[in-house]
């Protein structure tokens, strides 16, 4: 996020896009209820009509994977009715021409027909958003799943900039991250294009940096993980160590995904249960959860936090950072972490964000990065008075169809998602008996004319198939759906939802379209 | 009873709650953090029961190997991490592995142990190919 979860509360306008967020992050969507109790309106953008949209002052039931289209109208508009902020453009960016001329033929009715909404409507969500002081847009996976996913997000900061919603309270654009830690994740560079801190590993100086603490180390832009399963499934990858992930239920086109698990002649599963991609392992390393050990966990709002050790680990399973110690050691790597401060101060030395947060400083309250030294409070509001690269960079982002399409063969839209009691693929929440009995089995939403035009009754299984494979799943009959889409969650291993989805990848940093597949369905025999 | 404070490992709000336990040691509940940033002593259904896989049967509780015919075995902590490292080793070229050894880490792991996974792809197994979820 570039603000804080707490300005939510302060905003006049929240613009939700392709964010169910009172089911998958409750407690911002009680950050939107109070701001609604202070007179706030709220925006949302979504092909379902998520509880949020019972409360909303403007609803745009999106077809999926055409955010950039909408957006992209939005910003027609607004430089149209001369809503931009000209002394923000003039002052604090660069290359706005270059997307003026790109946007002029992306008006409303030109979106329209590729939105399904009306012209309308995008022209309300446009005024409303530019003229609004205190605007802020919510997302999350249903802008980034998609072909279009990082055009998306740059069209988004396009929005922002031109209206002047950036480094102000209550403004800004806010990915609400999914899962505990993707922000922590993404910063300590589990990622192949970065070193922490998102330095880029080929330049000398960050090399420099790098090495002399590291000693020698592989410094390219690495395979990311789509293009890891395709090396295993091709034979070229040797040896894959994956911990705390469940790509058979997570990741695209299943039956590819096990095939590629089942190839690679060396693999190791470290988690806390036996879960399905554990299942190809050659070893598997019982790890402690996040009640048995220490640590830190990024929050979506870049806040750094502890986790602190309230039982001792289960079983004979250990701390993953105490595995990852052991298996450093016996490569013959010259390390031996004590404690995760101790790894924490090789952090603070080497990612300049993290410069000043220690375990000591956050034993209270959590800090924001960055915070590059010892006596730096953090930073609630990014780019203020100045963006990270100097000047914002307006880009150019043309909207363009690539991926799954409605055909006659496949004449629906797939969606996927969560439900509020369940977390990704289960593993631990179909174990709480509490939440299960809420959810206790999958579904497949489909809308009460699309129900009726196939003959399929409520809760009769439904067999749904896409270019990629086949799945079965009962209905549920709801107008909460878009005509000509359904919605299936991700959590339920019988209902393996990814056997569908494909590798149709954004092509600058290869998202998966997991929220746009086109499948044909059927009453199941 | 006692309780200790920690932070909720579901989304990426990360509320505040405390942890409750009988003097044994057992886990009896969650009670929300009053004062933290986020929460304000609010939880969701998951933040309340979410801490209940912990016990769980189905847990791991020792390393496994797959045999030849297929099955796991249990085995311990040192012929396991030996069997890792010896495996781990056998895939590196001698160069760079970026195509040669994958790893793939978690939004499940803390900020430290996905540093200290950074640090063993590209400084211990010389590959950069590390990534995780954020994708997906």
């Amino acid at each position: 996020m570039t603000n804080s979860i707490d300005e939510v509360s302060d905003a006049d306008l929240i613009l939700v896009i392709g964010s169910n967020t009172t089911e998958q992050h409750p407690l911002v969507g009680t950050r939107i209820f109070e701001a609604l109790e202070k007179g706030a309106q709220l925006y949302v953008v979504d092909p379902r009509k998520i509880r949020l949209t019972d409360f909303a002052h403007a609803y745009a039931p999106i077809e999926p994977g055409t955010n950039l289209a909408f957006i992209n109208a939005m910003i027609q508009v607004i430089i149209e009715e001369d809503l931009v902020d000209q002394h923000f453009i003039e002052t604090r960016t660069e290359n706005y021409e270059a997307v003026k001329a790109s946007v002029a033929h992306c008006t409303p009715e030109w979106a329209a027909p590729i939105t399904r909404l009306s012209a309308e409507t995008i022209r309300q969500f446009a005024r409303t958003y530019a003229k609004t002081d205190k605007a802020m847009i919510l997302f999350t996976m249903g802008v980034t799943q998609q072909t279009t996913g990082v055009k998306s997000i740059r069209a988004l900061a396009n929005l922002a900039m031109m209206t002047n919603h950036v480094g102000r309270p209550s403004t800004g654009i806010n990915p609400l991250r999914g899962q505990n830690n993707v922000q922590g994740a993404g910063d300590m560079a589990a990622l192949p294009n970065y070193l922490p801190g998102y330095q880029w590993p080929e330049w000398p100086e960050t090399k420099e940096r790098f090495s002399k603490v590291w000693g020698d180390f592989s410094c390219l832009r690495g395979n990311n993980i789509i293009q890891m399963f395709d090396l295993m499934d091709e034979g070229i990858m040797k040896a894959m160590y994956i911990v705390g992930e469940n790509p058979v239920l997570s990741d695209p086109d299943q039956t590819h995904t096990i095939h590629a698990l089942e190839k690679i002649p060396f693999l190791v599963v470290q988690d806390i249960f036996l879960t399905e991609t554990a299942r190809y392992a050659d070893v598997v390393l019982p790890a402690a959860s996040f009640l048995e050990r220490d640590g830190t966990y990024t929050n979506t709002e870049r806040r750094v936090q502890l986790i602190r050790k309230v039982i001792e680990p289960v079983g004979d399973c250990k701390p993953d950072w105490v595995i990852i110690n052991e298996i450093m050691k016996r490569i013959g790597m010259t390390v031996d972490y004590e404690s995760p401060a101790q790894v924490m101060d090789e952090i603070n030395l080497l990612v300049d964000s993290y410069g000043g947060i220690t375990h000591e400083r956050i034993q209270e309250v959590g800090l924001q990065w960055p915070c590059p030294t010892k006596d730096h409070p953090g930073t609630p509001i990014l780019h203020v008075g100045e963006f990270k690269r100097g000047k914002g960079l307006f880009t150019v982002n043309d909207w363009e169809l690539i991926g799954d399409q409605r055909s006659e063969a496949f004449p629906f839209i797939l969606t996927t998602g969560r439900v509020t009691h369940h977390y990704h693929t289960g593993t631990m929440t179909r174990k709480i008996w509490t939440l299960d009995r809420e959810y206790p089995k999958g579904f497949v939403e489909i809308h009460p004319k699309d129900a009726a035009d196939l003959g399929i009754r409520e809760h009769q299984e439904v067999r749904i198939t896409s270019a990629r494979g086949t799945i079965t799943a009962p209905a549920m009959i709801t107008d909460r759906i878009n005509e000509k889409t359904v919605f299936i969650p991700f959590h339920f291993a019988e209902i393996p939802v990814n056997r569908l989805t494909g590798r149709n990848l954004d092509p600058i940093i290869n998202i998966p379209a997991l929220k746009v597949s086109a499948v044909r369905i059927e009453v199941a025999s | 009873m006692r309780r200790k404070e920690t932070t909720c490992g579901y989304c990426g709000c990360g509320c505040g709650i405390y942890v409750n336990m009988a003097d044994d040691g057992t886990m009896l509940g969650v009670t929300p953090s009053y004062n933290h940033v986020v929460s304000q002593g609010k939880l969701c259904s998951k933040g309340w029961h979410g801490f209940a896989f912990v016990k769980d049967s189905r847990r791991l509780s020792s390393p496994l190997i797959r045999q030849s015919d297929g099955s796991f075995r249990e085995a311990s902590w040192e012929e396991a991490l030996e069997k890792v490292a010896t495996g781990l080793k056998a895939a590196m070229t001698g160069g760079d592995n970026t195509n040669a050894i994958g790893v793939v880490t978690s939004a499940r792991c803390t900020n430290e142990e996905n540093f200290m996974l950074a640090k063993l792809a590209r400084a211990g197994l010389k590959t950069s190919s590390i990534d995780h979820c954020a994708r997906l």
